[in-house]
C-alpha cells in the first residue's frame, strides 16, 4: 500500500548517493580535517583584501572624520544606512532557514541551516559596524546603553536608532548562541575523529565535553526548538525595527505603516539570494556537499524567493497606489519623484531586479539552472541594494521644502568601506568553512535516519534514488 | 581518593549496538528489567528514545518561559523608570508613560533573556562543560558521534550485579560489550 | 473508497439540519434588515450601517476560506487536509455575499459612504482628488461607475478563483487511484500560488473600497494585510471549530482530528495570534508616531467614547489569552481545549470587526438593531450555502495519498 501510492512524480531527493551515517560524518568532517583546496586560498585572499580596505577605510574615517564621505544634509544618512540595513537584511535569511522551517519540520532545511546561520553572523557584524561608524564617535557607543554617565542622562528609549541598537544586539548574541548550540555535538564529532592532541583538546574544549546522552539530547532538542522559537519573531522584529527606523518618522515614503512586514519580507527575499550566491559556488568548490545541498534544495530557495519577492512587488505596487490616494501633494510628489526625478535610474534598476527578473523563477527549469539561478541571485543582491538606496536617498534628498532640497552622491571612501564589509563577509565566510563543519552533521543523520529508516511514511521523497533498505514497518508521522 | 591504587572501580557496564531501532529497543528491556540508573549514548536525537527509557522532563521549557517573563518585565521597567520616573523627557506632547514606544525593547529583552536561558539552561541542566567522563574511557565511544549507539547500565543503579547485568546486555544481541572504568 | 457514504450519515444530517436553522434565521435577519432600510424601525441610515457591517464581516470570512484555500492547495500542508473542504466551500458562497449587498448599492450607499456626499466632497479638495477611484469617469456628483465596475469584477474574480479550485478538488475526488490524485494535487500548485498574488491584490483594492474609504481621509497600506491575516484566522477557526465538533462522527473520527493534526491547527492559530498582534501594533505605533491628523483619526475615533473599551478587550482577548493558551502544549492535547480556543477567537474576531467598522458610523460605543440582524441574516445565508456546498462533495479529499497514510493505521 505504502509503496503503491507513492507518487509519480518526479522530485529530487533530499540526499544524493548511498549514504551510510559514517558517510554523512565523514563528508563533512573531513573538509575542515583536509588541506584545502587552491581555490580556496585565491578566495580567501579576495577576502583579506577587502578586510584590508575596509580597516583602512576605517582608519582614514577616524582620523578624518564623517566628512570623507558623502553625506550632507540633507542627505545624512546615505550609504551607511544602505548598506546596514542591506547587510542586516541578508542575514535574515539564516534565521529564517534555521527557526522558522525548523519550526515547520521543513526537512529541507536541515543541510543548509549551519551554513546559513554563519552568514547571519558575518552579515550582521558587517551591518553593525554601519551605524557605529555612522554616529561620529564611535568611542562613546557604550552612550546607546542605558549606563550611569557623566551626563546624568539616559539613552531615549522612544526612538527607533535606541531600539535599533538592542535589536541588533539581541540578534547578535541570539544567533550565535543558536549557531554555537547547533555546532555543539559535530565538534564533539570532530573531538572524537581528531588526530592531533592540540585538535582534540580544542575541540572537546569547545564541545563542553558532550557525549551525546539520550537525557542531554532531551533537553538539548527541548532548548534548540526553543531558541528557533525565539528566533522566529525576533528575526521578524529586528527588520521591523530597522523599518522604524524610517517609519516613525513623516517624512513622505517612509511614513508607510506596511513598512515592518514589508521590510521583513524584503530581508528575506535578498538573504534567500545571497544564500543562492554563496551555495551554487560553494557546491564547485566542496563536491562532497553536493549530495547534501541537492537541486531540491535549491529549487525550495528559488521558491521562497519567488514567493517574498511577491511580498515586496507588492509592496512597491502599494506605495504607488497608496501614494496617489492619499492626495496628498508630498506622497503623490514622491511617486513621481521616484518614477521620473533625478534617481529614477535607482529606482527603474529595482523594479527591474526585483518586480521583473524574478518572475523568471515560475518556471521551474530556470529553477533547476544553476548558472542562471546564480545569475539571478546576483541580480536581486543588487536590486535589494537598490531598493534601499531609493528609500533612503530618494525620500530624504526632496525636502518638503524646496530650499532644502539637495543631492546625494558616494565618494571612493563609502565605496571602499562597502567593498571591504563584502570583502571581510567573503573571509569569514571562507574561515568558516576551513574551520567548522559545513552542514549540521547530527541533523542530517537525524534526518536521514527518519526519511529512510524507522519512519518510513509520509515523504514521497524516497523514490528511486532510496538508498535505504527496505522500511522497517514501522509507520509513523512526521 | 583511597581508591588509587586499588583495581579501577566500575562506572557501569556499556553494550554497543549498530542502529537506532535496536537502541530503542533495549532501552525498553532495560527499563523493563528494572533498572533505573542507565543511559544511552547516540550521535543524534533519536525520536521514540527517551520514552523507551521512561525520562519526561520539561525543565528547559519552564526555564526559558520563567525567564522570558522575568526579561520583558526588566526591561519594560528599566524604560519606565528612566524615561518616566527618573529622567521624564517630553517627546512631541506624548504620555510620559507611552507604552507603545517601549514595546519593541521590552520584545528583544523577553527573547535575549530567554534565550539565555535556553542555552544556559541546557548545559546546566545537563551538568556541561564536562572535559571528563568515565563513558570516554571506552575505546568504541570514540563511535559514539559518528554511527554507534551505546547503552550503559550505571554501577550506581540498586540491581546491579556485575554478572547479571553482563547476561542481560548479552541477551540484547549487542555488536560488543565493555566495562566502564570510573 | 476509504470513507463510505453510509458511514457519514449523521454528519450529512447535521449538515443539513443547520442549513435550515440557517436558511430560516438569515431570511429573518434579513427582512428585518431590510424593512428597516425603508425606515421601518426608525432611522434607515443605522439599517444601511449595520447592513454594510454584516456584508463585511461575512465577505471577510469567505474571503478567508478562499485565501486559506489557496494556501493550502499552493503549499499542501499536511494539516490543512481535514479542514480544506469546509474552506473550499465557504469561498464558494462569496458571490451570495456580495448579491445581498445590492440594496447597498441600490438604495443605501449615501448612507455607508462619505464620499457620497457631494456637498462634502465639493468643499474639501483631498476627497475630489480621489473621487476618481471612485466615480471615474463621471464626476463627484454623478454615479460611482468606477466602485460599481470593481464591484462586479471583485465578485467575478472570487468566485472565478473558488471555482477553479472547487473544480480541481472534485477532479481529484473523481481520479480513477491516489496516483492520479497525487499528480493533479502537484499540479494545482502552480496556478494557487499564482492566484494568492492576485487574490492579495484584489483584496487590498477591495479592502480599501469597504474598509478605508469609509473614512475617505485615511489610510494605510497595513489595512489589508491586517484583514486578511484576521480573515484566514478567522476561516482556520471556524473549520477546526466544525472539525472538532464532529470529531465523535465518521469522517471526521480518529485520525482525522488527531495530535499532530490538533497540534498544527493550534500552532496555526498561535502563529496567527502572534501575527494579527505584530501587524495591528505596527500600524499603531507608526500612526502614534507620526501623529498626523490624516493617519490618527482612526485610532482618536476607535479610544474614545466608549470604543476604548472594547479595545482593552482586543488587547487581552486577542492577544494575552491565545497566546498563552495557544503556546500550552495541553491545548493541542486536550481537545475541548482547543474547541474552547476556537470558539474564543470566533468571538474575539467578530469583537474585532465590529470594533474596526463600527466607528467608522458612530462616535459612541452603540450598537444597533441591525447590526445583530444584518450579522445573522447574511450569517444565515453565508453558512445555508457554504453546507449546502460541503454536503454536495465528500467530506474530505478523495484519493488524497497523505490523509490515507494517517488514515489507515499507522501508528
Amino acid at each position: 500500500m505504502q509503496e503503491a501510492i507513492k507518487p509519480k512524480v518526479q522530485e529530487f531527493p533530499l540526499f544524493e548517493g548511498q549514504q551510510t551515517y559514517e558517510r554523512i560524518t565523514d563528508q563533512i568532517a573531513r573538509i575542515p580535517e583536509n588541506p584545502h583546496p587552491p581555490a580556496w586560498t585565491v578566495m580567501f585572499g579576495i577576502g583579506a583584501v577587502g578586510t584590508l580596505m575596509l580597516i583602512t577605510s576605517l582608519v582614514w574615517l577616524l582620523i578624518v572624520g564623517l566628512g570623507i564621505w558623502g553625506i550632507n544634509q540633507p542627505v545624512a544618512w546615505g550609504f551607511a544606512i544602505i548598506n546596514f540595513v542591506w547587510w542586516i537584511g541578508i542575514g535574515h535569511a539564516g534565521t529564517l532557514i534555521s527557526a522558522i522551517l525548523l519550526l515547520l519540520r521543513q526537512a529541507w532545511r536541515m543541510s543548509i541551516n549551519r551554513f546559513a546561520e554563519a552568514m547571519t553572523i558575518f552579515a550582521v557584524m558587517c551591518a553593525g559596524l554601519f551605524p557605529l561608524f555612522h554616529t561620529g564617535r564611535p568611542w562613546v557607543a557604550y552612550w546607546l546603553f542605558p549606563l550611569p554617565n557623566w551626563l546624568a542622562m539616559w539613552p531615549q528609549f522612544r526612538s527607533p536608532l535606541e531600539w535599533d541598537v538592542f535589536a541588533v544586539s539581541t540578534y547578535f548574541t541570539v544567533s550565535v548562541l543558536f549557531w554555537y548550540m547547533g555546532l555543539i555535538p559535530d565538534l564533539a564529532t570532530m573531538r572524537d575523529r581528531a588526530k592531533s592532541t592540540l585538535a582534540k583538546v580544542i575541540h572537546g574544549i569547545l564541545s563542553w565535553g558532550w557525549r551525546g546522552s539520550a537525557v542531554h539530547w532531551l533537553r538539548y532538542e527541548q532548548a534548540y526548538l526553543l531558541l528557533a522559537g525565539l528566533s522566529t519573531p525576533l528575526v521578524l522584529s529586528v527588520h521591523s525595527i530597522v523599518s522604524l527606523d524610517f517609519a516613525i518618522s513623516i517624512v513622505p515614503g517612509w511614513h508607510v505603516t506596511i513598512f515592518p512586514p514589508y521590510f521583513v519580507a524584503g530581508a528575506i527575499f535578498s538573504g534567500f539570494a545571497m544564500v543562492l550566491t554563496l551555495v551554487i559556488p560553494f557546491r564547485i568548490l566542496y563536491p562532497g556537499l553536493r549530495e547534501y545541498i541537492t537541486m531540491n534544495h535549491i529549487d525550495w530557495m528559488a521558491k521562497v524567493m519567488l514567493a517574498t519577492g511577491w511580498i515586496v512587488f507588492y509592496g512597491y505596487l502599494s506605495e504607488m497606489f497608496f501614494g496617489w490616494y492619499s492626495a496628498n501633494q508630498f506622497e503623490q510628489f514622491l511617486v513621481v519623484n521616484r518614477f521620473f526625478g533625478p534617481y529614477w535610474l535607482a529606482y527603474w534598476a529595482l523594479i527591474f531586479c526585483n518586480g521583473v527578473v524574478p518572475q523568471l523563477l515560475w518556471i521551474p527549469k530556470i529553477r533547476h539552472n544553476l548558472l542562471l539561478l546564480f545569475i539571478i541571485s546576483i541580480i536581486v543582491n543588487i536590486g535589494m541594494w537598490f531598493e534601499r538606496f531609493v528609500i533612503v536617498v530618494i525620500s530624504l534628498h526632496r525636502d518638503f521644502l524646496t530650499s532644502a532640497w539637495g543631492q546625494y552622491a558616494p565618494t571612493i571612501w563609502d565605496w571602499s568601506l562597502y567593498l571591504g564589509t563584502i570583502g571581510f563577509f567573503i573571509m569569514m565566510m571562507f574561515l568558516f568553512a576551513r574551520f567548522v563543519p559545513m552542514l549540521a552533521i547530527a541533523e542530517l543523520k537525524d534526518i536521514w535516519h527518519r526519511l529512510y529508516h524507522g519512519h518510513g511514511g509520509h515523504n514521497g521523497h524516497a523514490g528511486k534514488h532510496a538508498p535505504a533498505p527496505a522500511p522497517t514497518g514501522k509507520g509513523g508521522e512526521s | 581518593m583511597a581508591h588509587v591504587e586499588t583495581a579501577p572501580q566500575l562506572y557501569g557496564i556499556m553494550a554497543e549496538f549498530e542502529t537506532p531501532e535496536q537502541l530503542i529497543e533495549a532501552a525498553e528491556r532495560t527499563r523493563a528489567a528494572g533498572y533505573k540508573k542507565f543511559d544511552c549514548y547516540t550521535p543524534f536525537p533519536i525520536h521514540g528514545l527517551v520514552e523507551a527509557m521512561g525520562v519526561e522532563e520539561a525543565k528547559v521549557p519552564w526555564t526559558v518561559f520563567i525567564c522570558g517573563l522575568f526579561g520583558a518585565i526588566a526591561f519594560f521597567s528599566l524604560q519606565v523608570y528612566t524615561s518616566v520616573i527618573d529622567y521624564p523627557l517630553n517627546v512631541g506632547g506624548r504620555d510620559f508613560l507611552s507604552w507603545p514606544y517601549f514595546i519593541p525593547i521590552t520584545f528583544e529583552g523577553m527573547v535575549l533573556c530567554a534565550a539565555f536561558g535556553a542555552f544556559i539552561g541546557m548545559l546546566a541542566y545537563n551538568g556541561l562543560p564536562a572535559p571528563y567522563h568515565p563513558v570516554f574511557n571506552v575505546p568504541q565511544f570514540a563511535r559514539a558521534s559518528t554511527d554507534r549507539f551505546f547503552l550503559c547500565i550505571e554501577a550506581k543503579d540498586p540491581n546491579f550485579d556485575r554478572n547479571r547485568v553482563y547476561e542481560f546486555l548479552q541477551s540484547l544481541n549487542p555488536l560488543s560489550i565493555s566495562e566502564v572504568e570510573a | 473508497m476509504s470513507h463510505p457514504a453510509s458511514n457519514e450519515q449523521q454528519v450529512r444530517e447535521r449538515i443539513a439540519r443547520g442549513r435550515s436553522l440557517a436558511l430560516v434565521v438569515g431570511i429573518v435577519g434579513l427582512a428585518a434588515s431590510l424593512a428597516g432600510m425603508f425606515g421601518i424601525f426608525g432611522d434607515p441610515k443605522l439599517a444601511f450601517q449595520g447592513y454594510h457591517f454584516g456584508f463585511f464581516y461575512w465577505l471577510l470570512l469567505g474571503l478567508g476560506c478562499l485565501g486559506m484555500s489557496l494556501l493550502a492547495h499552493a503549499t499542501r500542508g499536511q494539516w490543512t487536509l481535514p479542514l480544506i473542504r469546509i474552506w473550499e466551500s465557504g469561498a464558494r458562497a462569496i458571490p451570495v455575499v456580495m448579491l445581498l449587498y445590492v440594496p447597498v448599492l441600490a438604495l443605501g450607499m449615501k448612507h455607508v459612504y462619505e464620499w457620497m456626499h457631494t456637498e462634502h466632497v465639493a468643499e474639501d479638495p483631498v476627497l475630489q482628488a480621489k473621487s476618481p477611484f471612485f466615480f471615474w469617469p463621471a464626476d463627484y456628483t454623478g454615479t460611482p461607475v468606477f466602485f460599481l465596475v470593481r464591484f462586479v469584477f471583485y465578485a467575478a474574480v472570487w468566485f472565478l478563483m473558488a471555482n477553479f479550485l472547487w473544480k480541481k478538488s472534485l477532479q481529484q475526488d473523481q481520479a480513477k487511484d491516489p496516483i492520479e490524485g497525487e499528480v493533479l494535487s502537484r499540479q494545482r500548485t502552480g496556478p494557487a500560488s499564482g492566484m494568492i498574488v492576485a487574490f492579495m491584490l484584489v483584496f487590498t483594492l477591495a479592502m480599501v473600497d469597504f474598509g478605508q474609504s469609509l473614512m475617505p481621509h485615511w489610510f494605510s497600506t497595513m489595512y489589508a494585510v491586517i484583514m486578511v491575516v484576521g480573515g484566514g484566522f478567522l476561516a482556520l477557526a471556524l473549520a477546526v471549530y466544525m472539525v472538532l465538533q464532529w470529531r465523535d462522527l465518521p469522517p471526521y473520527t480518529g485520525k482525522i482530528t488527531y495530535m499532530p493534526y490538533r497540534r498544527d491547527w493550534g500552532n496555526f492559530m498561535f502563529t496567527l495570534t502572534v501575527f494579527w498582534s505584530y501587524v495591528s501594533f505596527s500600524q499603531l505605533l507608526i500612526t502614534y508616531s507620526g501623529n498626523l491628523y490624516e493617519f490618527t483619526q482612526f485610532y482618536l475615533r476607535r479610544n474614545d467614547g466608549g470604543w476604548q473599551y472594547l479595545a482593552y478587550l482586543i488587547v487581552i482577548f486577542h492577544f494575552f489569552v491565545p497566546f498563552f493558551l495557544f503556546l500550552a502544549p495541553r491545548t493541542k492535547k486536550v481537545v475541548p481545549q482547543l474547541l474552547a480556543g476556537a470558539i474564543l477567537v470566533l468571538a474575539i474576531r467578530t469583537v474585532d470587526i465590529f470594533w474596526q467598522i463600527k466607528p467608522f458610523f458612530a462616535e459612541t460605543l452603540s450598537i444597533s438593531l441591525f447590526d445583530i440582524t444584518a450579522f445573522v441574516g447574511f450569517g444565515g445565508l453565508w453558512f445555508y450555502f457554504m453546507l449546502g456546498f460541503l454536503n454536495q462533495r465528500a467530506l474530505l479529499p478523495q484519493n488524497e495519498a497523505r490523509l490515507m497514510e494517517v488514515a489507515h493505521g499507522h501508528s
